[in-house]
């Protein structure tokens, strides 16, 4: 078995309409894996009732429904998942994004005796525009439809449809009853046609995602006085960083050079792609928000920012409204200059010009700011092309640069 | 990156947002595992020298080897260290003896917390939680807001998205939880990469350790020989009992650690 510090770690998000069998797929993959035999002679309303290994509230119990995203680990012998169960209701969707953000992968869950419902349709929006790349459909519950291969054949083109219609890829249509375990660890004896492989088969082949950019990105989270010595703190995005090298501020764009890497034990090592770490630098000192660049290969710097938002907030968001933007480690008091595109994020139907953006609809927004904003394509830049909308401290909207 | 290298900048990035983001933050230290390696974590987030109070809620219950333990580290690593009692209970007799054990939790633990809370001024805290403890720690927040009257409401969890946190207006306060994303498995492996100090309790005795340690009068030992952290983590690998099994007032009456952590419990 390998070290728990070198198998690769891959999250992998549940995604689906509501009673589609997401918990009750996580909590079926906790058995076969780990043989959950000892969590259920402490807890004896888990066995055979797989949702509940997830479903841990009282209010989820006895609604039978998931209300909050929660994370389970699962070691295997060659890698470590990480399974993220969202709530697959309409009105939880914010729980649902919660958990999505911090996925890698997902497996869409559908109900054969239902097909591609709603939250289908949203969820599968919501994972192309979150940029996670690898998704796995999963057509649960085909004991409801005998088992056949007729029944599965159009869920397939009507859920690959899906996926197309939203810009989103999948590896693998999989039949599955999550219940008893067919084709989730194993080939499934009751559906002899299914020649492809089983949904932990395809799980485990899964990578962890590869650096985005090889261009280094230092957003300011803090600056400290250590010891007389001012020390700039931050998680590195993208690229490296080593002693010696020039960076710009921006959006200052002063120039300075990098004295030392700092850490605890001092190493003076370069820092690598998602390494929080410390700087010591030459003739400037920064703010909380600012960004280090290469002088070479700079993100935007501007006081207008045009993105695809997905609107959570109960009230509507409308041209001329103040919120806070947050992106990377910036915060920034913005007004809504314009809503455009605007439409419906599970039939993508468009909605009329010129209204307001009302919960769980889609609209390029473009927003303005008194001082400079710096940010840079999602695709490019995850981190410098994702962003928060923030009413009186809660997020009620987000967005991605494109 | 190799994931446990992943992990520990995913949490010190967190520890540097909350310490950044708050005007008063303190950390909780219960000289276990998760909170010695929050500890370490700390201490590299600020190059040696933790800038905000380290809180020890006694309940006067523990173990004396945790006692022996919290003064000689933060002897050593110069921790600004506040000790924190409900001596008003204490007084009255309050115990798990005298109580059932949800009372006592919730009396010597998360009112002494209260008290803390209110006597530091605080607007954050950073506790050692991580989800794979327990079904209801899995829902938690890296920032969870508390309540004016200091109760959590699971089923209305702000939105958090990516790593922008939000810090809601009009919260008594936040928790701030930077070992969401580790295993117990991953921090023993921390623990014996970084180094660092390990209460004695871990270790096995007569056949016997301690995997999750508390109040005395409520913590059962297991059946273990490990008497390293090498054998430790070996004996967690082969193990499929959950990890607070020893644990008295998880297992009371179904729901418990909903019903302790909605009212404030850690």
């Amino acid at each position: 078995m390998l070290d728990a510090g070198e198998k690769p770690l891959v999250r992998i998000v549940m995604a689906g309409h509501v009673d589609h069998g997401k918990s009750t797929l996580i909590g079926r993959i906790r058995h076969e894996i780990c043989a959950l035999a000892d969590a259920a002679a402490l807890d004896g309303s888990v066995a055979g009732n797989w949702a509940f290994s997830m479903d841990q509230l009282q209010e989820e119990r006895d609604n039978m429904m998931t209300i909050d995203t929660a994370q389970t680990f699962i070691d295997t012998p060659e890698s470590r998942l990480v399974f993220i169960d969202v709530p697959g209701h309409q009105e939880l969707i914010e729980n649902m994004i919660t958990g999505a953000t911090r996925a890698d992968a997902a497996v869409l869950v559908l109900a054969a005796d239902e097909g591609v419902k709603v939250q289908t349709r949203r969820h599968t929006l919501l994972l192309g525009m979150l940029g996670i790349r690898g998704v796995v459909v999963a057509i649960n519950k085909m004991d409801l439809v005998g088992f056949g291969e007729a029944a599965f054949r159009v869920l397939e083109e009507a859920v690959t449809a899906t996926l197309a219609e939203m810009g989103v890829e999948s590896y693998a249509v999989i039949p599955i009853v999550a219940l008893d375990g067919d084709n989730v660890l194993t080939h499934s004896a009751r559906m002899p046609w299914y020649d492809g492989p089983a949904l932990l088969e395809v799980l485990l082949d899964l990578e962890p995602p590869a650096e985005e950019s090889q261009v280094t990105r230092l957003p300011v989270q803090d600056v400290y006085s250590i010891d007389g010595e001012t020390v700039v703190v931050g998680r590195l995005l993208t690229g490296r960083l080593g002693e010696g090298d020039v960076l710009r501020l921006l959006p200052d764009e002063a120039e300075c050079k990098v004295t030392e890497i700092k850490r605890f034990p001092a190493d003076h090592l370069p820092a690598v792609a998602g390494e929080s770490i410390g700087v010591v630098l030459s003739g400037i000192k920064p703010v909380r928000g600012q960004v280090l660049v290469p002088p070479g290969d700079r993100p935007r710097v501007s006081t207008s920012l045009d993105g695809q938002v997905f609107w959570l907030g109960e009230a509507p968001l409308e041209v001329g409204d103040s919120l806070v933007l947050r992106c990377a480690t910036q915060a920034h008091g913005v007004t809504v200059a314009g809503i455009t595109e605007r439409i419906d994020s599970a039939t993508l139907d468009p909605q009329p010009a010129g209204g307001a953006l009302a919960s769980m609809q889609i609209a390029r927004v473009l927003v303005t700011s008194e001082k400079p904003m710096v940010f840079e394509p999602f695709a490019r830049i995850p981190g410098l092309g994702r962003f928060v909308l923030e009413r009186g401290g809660r997020g009620v909207g987000f967005g991605i640069v494109t | 990156m190799d994931p446990l290298s992943w992990m520990e900048n995913e949490s010190i990035f967190v520890i540097r947002e909350a310490y950044a983001r708050y005007e008063r933050i303190a950390m909780l230290w219960s000289m276990g595992k998760d909170s010695t390696a929050l500890l370490g974590m700390c201490r590299k987030a600020f190059f040696g020298r933790i800038p905000f109070p380290v809180i020890h809620i006694d309940t006067s219950y523990k173990f004396k080897e945790i006692y022996e333990f919290r003064d000689r580290i933060a002897s050593e690593w110069g921790l600004d260290l506040v000790v924190c009692r409900n001596e008003g209970a204490i007084a009255t007799g309050m115990g798990p003896g005298a109580s059932d054990k949800f009372s006592c939790c919730n009396a010597l633990k998360t009112d002494a917390l209260k008290m803390a809370i209110e006597d530091l001024h605080l607007d954050a805290l950073l506790l050692g939680i991580r989800r794979d403890e327990h079904g209801v720690r899995a829902k938690e927040r890296y920032f969870s807001p508390r309540r004016q009257d200091f109760t959590w409401n699971v089923g209305s969890q702000p939105p958090e998205l990516w790593d922008l946190y939000a810090t809601a207006e009009g919260a008594s306060h936040d928790r701030i939880h930077p070992l969401l994303h580790m295993t117990e498995r991953d921090i023993w492996h921390y623990i014996r990469r970084e180094g660092l100090p390990v209460n004695p309790l871990y270790f096995a005795k007569n056949g016997k350790r301690f995997r999750s340690i508390g109040c005395h009068t409520c913590c059962n030992p297991i059946e273990s020989d490990a008497a390293t952290v090498d054998e430790i983590i070996a004996d967690i690998e082969s193990s499929k009992a959950p990890e607070r099994a020893g644990r008295a007032q998880d297992k009371e009456s179904a729901y418990t650690m909903q019903k302790l952590r909605s009212l404030g419990y850690m």
